[in-house]
């Protein structure tokens, strides 16, 4: 097992209290799951090989999360909410903020993401403050700032060389940010080249960025038309998840997805299709009411997910027989769906869905 | 649950649109059937349209770029304001311009 490459730290667990902290205490654990390469199927391993307790638990957290199980993620994080250490805090915050969304408890991922914005503000302030804080705390900043599609602020504009100070694993995770950004504003070419590129030079595999990183193509070659590669991609991020059952990823993405889990994953593997669909039900309610009201106040919340996915293809300029060759389903199931869809939401044409749906 | 369905009369169409209960909407939705394959026709013979259908190949729009249903284009008459269902005025789809068969001789359809 390969593990993260941050320094390490004393095997004894850190007091709970928030007094400050200085630099030279930092431990510089942050989000140890997502930093760490190991084998399809290791993932669990991994984590209790650990010898660290907090970054054992913290990454218990992560896989939890990442394995759509919210409810336990707080029982590992909470301790860490408060915790001195900038990196523990910042990666508990985080985690436990998305979870919270799942759970629909948005007043504590509120509360979790201003802390992220606290941390940011004061590390970023402090001339003298170790690079390396300053990194990582760009980059929690700015994950969480994209992942909900947050107006990006100059400020959060990571440089560069500040992310060459992270270490690999979360680099790799970074590049997946940076294409989901891209993805955002609509240049779906660069974003699959950042994707493509990153993958190409990733030293050894790290399970979580490149699931990420696989499904951030999914929805740029479905924004292209682009079915095939959009599928190929899909089953190459399943290859690696499903060993470890890190399903949450598809939940999370699977508005933008355009019915590729359908035309995919439903039919093989029904029961984790069917959890990746509670998994979306609960994590796009609370992700609506956080999210950038531009694109969230008008998102439909009342149609299913097939629904949804089709609304979405249909917005995008889509036939009903491309839509039906794509999904595997007849054009009068497609055009059954999208009757729904009008229904639910009271529009009268196609171009008035698009205010429904996500970019 | 009990079965409910909406009248439409327009220009000498007559349609009984069914609907059922959507539990995650938590209101009844109209089912419509397939107008492309199966429309419905006045009796000037202009098929009876849905707003979102692809668009065919004579569809013409006010929009400086292409729309792709029938709810925006510019032959497309709703039977009321804001109506999903809606005559095409196009002439090339008109009845008379069908090309098979006897069946087709009737110019009022009830669905």
């Amino acid at each position: 097992m390969k593990t993260e490459d941050m320094r390490e730290t004393a095997n004894t667990k850190e007091p709970d209290s928030h007094s400050g902290g200085a630099s030279e205490t930092e431990s510089h654990i942050l989000l140890p799951l997502i930093n760490s390469a190991f084998l399809p199927g290791s993932c669990l391993k991994t984590v209790q090989a650990m010898e660290d307790i907090n970054r054992r638990e913290i990454a218990m957290g992560e896989y939890y999360y990442f394995s759509g199980r919210p409810e336990e993620v707080a029982r590992e994080m909470e301790p860490y909410l408060a915790s001195r250490d900038t990196g523990m805090r910042l990666s508990a915050c985080l985690v436990y903020a998305f979870a919270n969304l799942a759970t629909d408890n948005i007043h504590l991922a509120r509360h979790a993401l201003t802390e992220v914005k606290r941390t940011f503000e004061k590390i970023n302030g402090e001339e003298n403050e170790l690079p390396e804080l300053k990194a990582m705390c760009s980059f929690v900043s700015v994950t969480s700032a994209v992942l909900l599609h947050m107006p990006m602020k100059e400020e959060l504009a990571c440089d560069p060389e500040l992310m060459n100070l992270l270490p690999s694993g979360l680099r790799f995770f970074y590049s997946y940010v940076m294409a989901h950004y891209a993805y955002l504003q609509g240049d779906y070419g660069r974003s699959i080249g950042i994707a493509q590129t990153a993958l190409a030079f990733e030293p050894e595999l790290y399970p979580i960025p490149t699931i990420y990183l696989r499904l951030v193509m999914v929805m740029d070659y479905m924004s292209l038309k682009k079915s095939e590669e959009a599928k190929e991609q899909m089953l190459l991020a399943w290859e690696v998840a499903r060993p470890d059952g890190l399903i949450e990823a598809f939940g999370e993405h699977h508005g933008l997805l355009g019915g590729v889990l359908e035309a995919t994953l439903k039919k093989n593997w029904p029961e984790d299709f069917k959890r990746i669909i509670g998994i979306t039900y609960s994590f796009s309610s609370g992700w609506r009411k956080v999210h950038n009201p531009d694109t969230g106040d008008d998102v439909a919340n009342n149609l299913t997910t097939t629904e949804f996915a089709i609304a979405m293809l249909t917005a995008r300029g889509w036939t009903y027989q491309e839509i039906a060759s794509h999904m595997g389903i007849s054009v009068n199931t497609v055009k059954f769906h999208m009757g729904a869809v009008i229904g639910k939401l009271g529009i009268e044409k196609k171009s008035d869905l698009k205010k429904y749906m996500l970019r | 649950m009990e079965k409910k369905s909406r009248h439409y009369e327009f220009e000498g169409a007559i349609l009984d649109i069914p609907m059922f209960y959507d539990e995650l909407a938590q209101m009844y939705i109209e089912e419509y059937r397939n107008f492309n394959e199966d429309p419905a026709w006045t009796t000037e013979g202009c098929p009876i349209m849905h707003s979102v259908e692809d668009a065919c190949p004579f569809g013409e729009w006010d929009e400086p770029q292409r729309c792709n249903d029938c709810g925006s284009c510019r032959f497309f008459e709703p039977i009321a304001p804001h109506a999903l269902l809606g005559a095409c005025r196009q002439k090339k789809r008109l009845w008379a311009n069908k090309t098979n068969s006897k069946e087709n001789r009737g110019r009022t359809i009830t669905l």
